[in-house]
């Protein structure tokens, strides 16, 4: 196993720890990969590692602040204390937002989203109230 | 079609295209942990923080903006261009392959700079409240909503009104059907 | 009231063609069956790239297995609509916090509305400006065409119309109208 995929699969076991966060794909993802593809979230360059992450929850500064100190502290603790990591949140989540909102103002937001269905059919949430 | 909003204020030199990502902050874990005296016998050496940084791409501040205008009373929808589409369209094919669901973010321009962010959105209002007032909702309501969610200051957000329902939701809450049909 | 066939311009460019006939029409282009107006015109090829753009991410989505997207087409045109009415924006209010800016044509729609709400007459062209005013305020000075009924038509319909569209104009939109240009252009049997 090479330096780099060691690195990228303790970074992405650790990101577990951090239930906000999870690898993010890069734009263009051939089907049918024999490996995993959530290694191609993390980059290294040198002594650069960058890992892009989908974001699921809010706000975004105390999420990025625990996974700096989860993966840094993986990284040091094997080893890794000479590299620098950088964390880019590429996407967000839809579940970042939550479903407890009421009424109208949810259902004109689902609408929204939904682009064109009139009737909310297109809709991929289940209502969580009346 | 331009990439990014449009601005009352002047862009720094220097920014001809999209930036990707955004302010890149230090969020290094600070001095190991305090219950752990260096001076201490037999204490083992405090292992050294690796430097962390991090930041935000545009498309992710686009969502949040999204989702504080939608929610705002009056109004019905975004309005996004066709180059907005397309980016859309592309997203949510990805995304969708990743188990991820994707918060739309059509729509919403953002544009980040020294730090700071712009924000130019485009929407459809149902027609019952006074444009200006519902425009200016959106403007406070994004804003802060960005500001909150990435802790980043927002520079300015810009809205143009492309859709009023002319019968001025005269059919309620839930809009003219035939409307959100177009 | 009968639909007004003078607000369903929506998907006109401004060079008279019809976006849906574009949309129709991309295979015929791209097999060399262009005419020539659809080959010079920059409003007609900027739509047609788009257009292209859409229909390529929609092709891939298919070729993925992904569904494409509920009411795709829908979308579609209604993205080239507020392409169309992104080249009109009049200024709204000064807020300080960024342009505040809405769609002219827009505007157009809701005064028009507002005229056609007045028995025996129905709206026709209307086209809206705006000068600033004292303070960072906005007035709008509207040219609005109306149609009368020679049968319905009283003598205080266009009073009732002027009334209607300055009313609407600071109820629905915000700023007031500073003038009001108001044209019959034409009679109808109704």
């Amino acid at each position: 196993m090479t330096r780099s995929t060691e690195l990228s699969q303790l970074l992405l076991a650790s990101l577990c720890d951090v239930p906000g966060l999870v690898p993010a794909r890069p734009a263009t993802v051939p089907s049918g990969l024999p490996w995993d593809a959530d290694l191609l979230a993390v980059e290294v360059d040198g002594d650069l590692v960058t890992m892009r992450l989908v974001a699921r929850e809010l706000p975004l500064p105390p999420l990025l602040r625990q996974a700096s100190e989860v993966l840094g502290a993986a990284l040091a603790a094997h080893g890794y204390g000479g590299v620098r990591l950088r964390l880019e949140v590429a996407d967000l989540d839809q579940a970042a937002f939550g479903r407890a909102r009421a009424g109208g103002q949810a259902r004109r937001a689902r609408r929204a989203r939904a682009g064109t269905a009139g009737d909310g059919s297109a809709t991929r949430f289940t209502s969580a109230g009346p | 079609m331009n990439a990014g909003p449009q601005r009352s204020s002047r862009p720094p030199a220097g920014v001809t295209r999209r930036i990707r990502t955004v302010v890149t902050t230090d969020t290094s874990p600070s001095t190991p942990s305090p219950g752990r005296p260096a001076s201490s016998r037999g204490a083992a050496p405090p292992v050294p923080a690796v430097p962390v940084e991090s930041g935000v791409r545009e498309v992710v501040v686009a969502a949040i903006a999204v989702h504080a205008a939608t929610a705002v009373p009056g109004v019905l929808r975004m309005e996004p261009g066709l180059s907005g589409l397309v980016t859309s369209v592309t997203r949510s094919i990805r995304q969708r392959l990743a188990g991820v669901d994707a918060a739309p973010a059509d729509g919403a321009r953002v544009e980040i700079d020294g730090g700071r962010v712009w924000l130019d959105v485009a929407v459809g209002i149902s027609g019952h409240d006074q444009a200006a007032a519902v425009g200016a909702a959106v403007q406070r309501a994004v804003a802060r909503a960005v500001e909150e969610a990435t802790g980043y200051p927002v520079a300015e957000v810009g809205v143009a009104i492309l859709h009023i329902d002319p019968a001025g939701g005269a059919a309620g809450a839930a809009g003219v059907p035939g409307e959100e049909l177009l | 009231m009968a639909v007004n066939p003078a607000t369903q311009e929506d998907y006109q460019l401004p060079c008279g063609r019809e976006v849906e006939l574009i949309w129709a029409r991309l295979a015929e282009i791209e097999a060399g069956q262009a005419d020539e107006h659809e080959l010079t015109c920059p409003y007609c090829t900027q739509v047609r790239a788009g257009l292209l753009a859409v229909r390529d991410a929609t092709a891939a989505a298919i070729e993925d297995d992904a569904q494409p997207s509920a009411g795709l087409t829908g979308r579609i045109m209604s993205a080239v609509r507020a392409d169309v009415r992104r080249r009109d924006l009049l200024p709204l209010a000064s807020t300080g916090a960024g342009p505040l800016r809405v769609s002219e044509q827009a505007v157009a729609a809701v005064l028009r509305f507002a005229a056609d709400g007045v028995p025996g007459v129905r709206a026709r062209r209307c086209h809206v400006t705006t000068t600033a005013g004292p303070d960072g305020t906005v007035l709008l000075t509207v040219d609005l065409g109306v149609a009368v009924s020679y049968r319905a038509f009283t003598a205080d319909a266009l009073a009732t119309v002027r009334e209607r569209v300055a009313a609407a104009a600071t109820a629905r939109i915000g700023p007031p109208v500073l003038r009001l240009d108001l044209t019959v252009t034409d009679l109808y049997d109704a």
